[in-house]
């Protein structure tokens, strides 16, 4: 498989079918998004501290011009929607599934590549349409989509009285962005499931292939029912079906808006865990390979995270406690809902098992991997209060569930993004990332999101709601200026550090330090092989003698840890 | 456990607990259940996260590498670690999920799904639009749909204190959401349903009502004011109110309010029975 | 690297096409709750007027005998009668469209029958449901015809194809009944 006739520049880089060109393209575009959105991010808190003055040149105010140098409504409401939009599909999902599940699954679990690597391929190029798509309906006369990324009719459709086309472009990306997913996630199974190296179990994989594999399960199933919602939902916004309209807006047979909540939130919450899923993974091994010690509980662990994604399928409603549900029904989501601390406690603790008793190595990825710990952590239990239908009557759609989800998403999800390419850079690149500058890099993000995420909560306790263009509007959030104001302060220092991380990867490829073959001492087969990894990955399909976490065994001499793939008499010496 | 919890329950307004930032002042008959859970949940996860917090920094500080220092081999898979881990978890479970879980229950069986009836209920229609609020009164029939309903300027709802005051809610347009910061009060206006809610107030004075579901370009601005005030006031804001309604009749072609984007003079529907 | 071996490569090509599978219930399960959370509101039943319901049945026949034809074409590969399997998969690949050409003659009929889209809810649903389908059947006949310029492929193309192919057709006669139930 390695004689592969990948010879031009097109097939080799572009059209490339091997599944670590792959992952690098789903890189560099997850890290164009995520700068995007992020700049997003600082817009939508320059207008909530600063309502309605003038955006600075540093934050690109010459693109206000036309409105006096302001953030009118109308753009603030698209601010949040694609930055909402662009951050869930198009940053994370190819961030840490595209990247990391394309680079890591086949060479964690000791195969040649995907399982299908044409698809594999199809995947990216459809997802890079899906972009081209999403990012056109910027040069539309009234701008991209801005009925929330939840896009809910009847809003969302013509009548709801959202101008333009930016709406059904929206719509149309993101089936485009479904598709693509579609065909990764079965690339991913089928890879998990059927070309595993000899030797190499279900329970003897890296629990970062656990983390990617129950999330592609997750999006096989449940972004078909996205996408079948997004049809009716484009027809409604261009042939006139009224799928989701009722009341006065539908001219004939109603429909029924909270059909589309149901279809939404039915994909919507596995969505968020498979958004998770991975990091859950990429943490716990992590933790285990600086804490020189085996992941603490790894069989609860897996056991637990499937848990949690087949609770996940059955708690929809916990995002639709106000819009009237049936008494019964808000109590069997919240049961539900619930139900899920538990195993989530468990594999939680199991983090904290790891560090028990270990030998602790701050590097880089290990302080990213501890901030994880931290805030979802925080996170999680916050989660409780949206799960209380009594509690989350008063705090539906307000901050304090915007700053729940990014403790969970953005916070848990970049920290474990960074952490999982500050440490498999050197096997992706050959390169090492300068340790000085990713160490100033995370305690500057971590310090700063928890000031950030933190606050949103503390005004959403105070009960600002959300995706609102100017607080002080009301009498009962006007003491909260100074906060908001705080808050934006942070998350400019917060995209600030994120230059720090641009820089450290343009500088140390500028450098160009040829890394030591693996630098991390760490078990896991993708360690085995040399920079650059030639196509087909392995010259012999790898055999599997041990677990992923064999650090510190007593019996082994001379070293801390015995690779998946090493023969364990051979460092014994009888 | 219980002394703990009727602790609290006793000083949850003072209690602005983890969040430095307190609830806005409840003024209403069943708020509190709401800022006890929020409460109760305050303080436990507090301590459970300090726990972490501590447990973190005890093992960063105890066991970072050093020379000669190895670390413990062990998978934490036999039985015991299995049990401690599950028990830990559902001590979590049960010192936190299942007691909110009671509370709101409780909650929501006593308050906020039991609906009051009887001579003293006040019943108001409440249908947004984009972006104003409309509020329809029954009138001295108390029957609504008949000629003699008010419907008050846009965006002024007033209401009797101490009163049960029956809310059904439907939209003129899209989605919106009928918000109570100073009631604990929220629940969706959704086009084609009508969901009712109740509350009760306590304390007379002028409150925010905001709109909290995303329905457009001028969503912040849906801002409407809810004065609560002696039942005396309230009877003569509503017959001043019922007076002005015939006499704009003649103002109509003057009315340019450009908030109202056709909604009909005399709108209402039908009261639902509530089940 | 190892070569992995013909049976090997069918088995990953059996779990993407059941993934795959799962993946296209899941859909059409939306959808199809979709059209009944639709019914009881509207306390209605979908009617195919006139001879509309009969069109519909009988593209319905016409769908199963594709799969049934793509039986015998593959009976007739396995028993190397090859210009018998070449007749059998050109039956299946025309019937395949003239079930595409009869959904959309039934289209026609049901928009001349006073039911265009738009008209209601159910109705709708049913465009919906049977266009999404008739897609899906537009893959499906990409594959055949992939099969059929595929030279030598020991069966094992045409067996896959099959799968999904009968799939296909299960699934429209299971969405066909139910939305007339």
């Amino acid at each position: 498989m390695s004689s592969n006739n990948q010879t031009s520049f097109i097939t080799k880089y572009i059209f490339s079918t091997d599944h670590k060109v792959i992952a690098k393209q789903f890189m560099v575009m997850g890290t164009f998004f995520l700068f995007f959105g992020g700049a997003m991010a600082m817009l939508i808190r320059w207008q909530l501290a600063y309502p309605e003055q003038k955006v600075p040149w540093w934050l690109l105010g010459f693109i206000f011009e036309n409105d006096g140098g302001i953030i009118t409504p109308d753009i603030y409401n698209q601010l949040f929607t694609m930055h909402g939009t662009i951050m869930i599909f198009w940053a994370i999902t190819p961030l840490l599934i595209g990247t990391f599940g394309n680079f890591l699954i086949p060479l964690q679990i000791g195969t040649h590549d995907m399982a299908f690597p044409k698809l594999n391929m199809l995947s990216f190029w459809t997802m890079f349409l899906a972009s081209l798509v999403l990012l056109s309906s910027y040069i539309l006369p009234n701008g991209a989509a801005s009925g929330g990324w939840t896009s809910y009719p009847p809003l969302s459709s013509p009548s709801g009285g959202i101008p333009g086309l930016g709406q059904t472009i929206w719509t149309l990306a993101l089936i485009l962005m479904g598709v693509s997913t579609m065909m990764g996630a079965i690339n991913y199974i089928s890879t998990v499931v059927r070309l595993r190296a000899r030797g190499m179990d279900y329970f003897k994989m890296p629990l970062s292939i656990w983390g990617l594999f129950l999330a592609s399960i997750l999006n096989s199933v449940f972004v078909p029912v996205i996408a079948a919602g997004l049809i009716l939902l484009l027809l409604d916004q261009t042939i006139g079906t009224e799928f989701f309209l009722a009341g006065r807006l539908a001219s004939g047979d109603p429909g029924d808006p909270l059909l589309f909540q149901h279809v939404f939130w039915i994909f919507g919450h596995p969505e968020v865990y498979i958004l998770i899923l991975p990091v859950w993974g990429i943490v716990s091994d992590l933790l285990s390979v600086f804490s020189r010690k085996p992941a603490y509980g790894y069989k609860v662990t897996a056991i637990a995270m499937s848990t949690v994604v087949a609770l996940s399928s059955l708690v929809w409603g916990h995002h639709m406690y106000t819009t009237g549900m049936s008494p019964l029904l808000g109590k069997s989501f919240m049961f539900l809902t619930l139900l899920i601390s538990i195993p989530s406690s468990m594999f939680f603790l199991n983090w904290l098992g790891t560090l028990w008793r270990g030998s602790l190595h701050f590097d880089t990825p290990m302080l990213f991997s501890i901030g994880v710990i931290w805030v979802f952590g925080i996170g999680g239990l916050t989660g409780l209060y949206n799960a209380t239908v009594t509690a989350d009557i008063y705090l539906h759609d307000t901050m304090f569930v915007v700053g729940h989800f990014h403790y969970t998403l953005a916070a848990s999800v970049m920290l474990g993004s960074f952490a999982a390419i500050y440490y498999w850079f050197p096997c992706m690149f050959g390169i090492k990332l300068d340790s000085m500058l990713g160490k100033i890099h995370f305690w500057g993000s971590f310090i700063s999101l928890n000031y950030v995420f933190f606050n949103m909560m503390a005004v959403g306790y105070a009960g600002q709601h959300r995706r609102i263009y100017n607080p002080s509007e009301y009498s009962f959030l006007k003491h909260l200026s100074g906060i908001n104001e705080w808050i934006t302060i942070f998350s400019f220092i917060l995209g600030a550090f994120q230059a720090l991380f641009l820089i450290n990867i343009i500088w140390s490829l500028f450098k160009n330090e040829k890394s030591e073959k693996n630098p991390w001492h760490a078990t896991t087969l993708e360690w085995t092989v040399e920079y650059p990894i030639p196509h087909g990955n392995f010259i012999h399909e790898p055999i599997v003698f041990n677990g992923p976490h064999e650090y510190s065994r007593p019996d082994i001499l001379d070293r801390d840890w015995l690779g998946q793939d090493e023969k364990e008499d051979d460092f014994k010496h009888g | 456990m219980k002394t703990l919890y009727n602790k609290i329950k006793s000083k949850h307004i003072l209690y602005s607990g983890i969040w430095f930032q307190d609830l806005p002042k409840d003024v209403s008959l069943d708020g509190y259940r709401i800022d006890n859970v929020i409460s109760y949940t305050d303080l436990i996860i507090s301590i459970y996260f300090g726990i972490v917090v501590a447990l973190l920094a005890y093992f960063i500080y105890q066991y970072r590498a050093s020379k000669g220092h190895k670390a413990t081999y062990d998978h934490g898979d036999k039985r015991k670690n299995v049990l401690v881990t599950g028990g830990l978890g559902l001590l979590v479970f049960f010192s936190v999920d299942a007691v909110i879980e009671t509370m709101a229950f409780k909650d929501l069986r006593e308050a906020f799904w039991n609906f009051p009836k009887g001579e003293n209920v006040v019943r108001i229609e409440v249908m947004p639009q984009q972006y104003a609020w409309n509020f329809c009164y029954p009138g001295p029939d108390n029957e609504f749909g008949t000629d003699d309903d008010i419907i008050p300027t846009q965006n002024q709802m007033h209401v009797p204190v101490n009163t049960p005051i029956v809310i059904q809610l439907a939209s003129w347009d899209v989605i919106h959401s009928f918000y109570l910061p100073n009631f604990r009060v929220k629940q969706d206006a959704v086009p084609g349903m009508i969901t009712p809610l109740w509350f009760q107030a306590k304390e007379t004075g002028v409150y925010d009502i905001a709109c909290a579901e995303l329905c457009g370009n001028g969503h912040y601005r849906m801002k409407g004011y809810l004065t609560v005030e002696t039942k005396e006031d309230y009877q003569s804001w509503l017959n001043e109110n019922s007076v002005q309604e015939t006499e704009s009749d003649e103002w109509d072609d003057w009315d340019d309010d450009d908030d109202d984007s056709g909604v009909p003079e005399n709108w209402s529907w039908v009261w639902e029975a509530l089940k | 690297m190892d070569k992995i071996t013909i049976d090997q490569n069918d088995q990953i090509v059996r779990t993407g096409i059941i993934l795959a599978m799962a993946s296209v219930i899941m859909l059409f399960g939306t959808l199809l709750s979709s059209f009944f959370v639709l019914k009881i509101r509207l306390v209605e039943k979908l009617v195919l007027p006139g001879n509309t319901f009969s069109i519909g049945l009988t593209n319905s026949v016409i769908l199963v005998c594709t799969s049934i034809s793509y039986m015998f074409a593959e009976k007739m590969y396995e028993k190397r009668k090859y210009s018998a399997y070449e007749i059998w998969l050109l039956i299946t690949i025309i019937s395949g469209y003239g079930f595409i050409l009869g959904q959309l003659l039934l289209w026609s009929e049901l928009t001349t029958a006073g039911i265009p889209l738009t008209r209601g809810q159910l109705s709708d649903m049913f465009y919906v449901i049977s266009g999404v389908h008739g897609l899906h059947i537009l893959c499906g006949q990409g594959l055949l015809l992939w099969v059929q310029l595929s030279k030598n492929n020991n069966g094992r193309r045409i067996h896959n194809v099959g799968l999904f192919w009968h799939f296909l057709t299960i699934l429209w006669i299971i969405m066909f009944t139910t939305v007339l139930v």
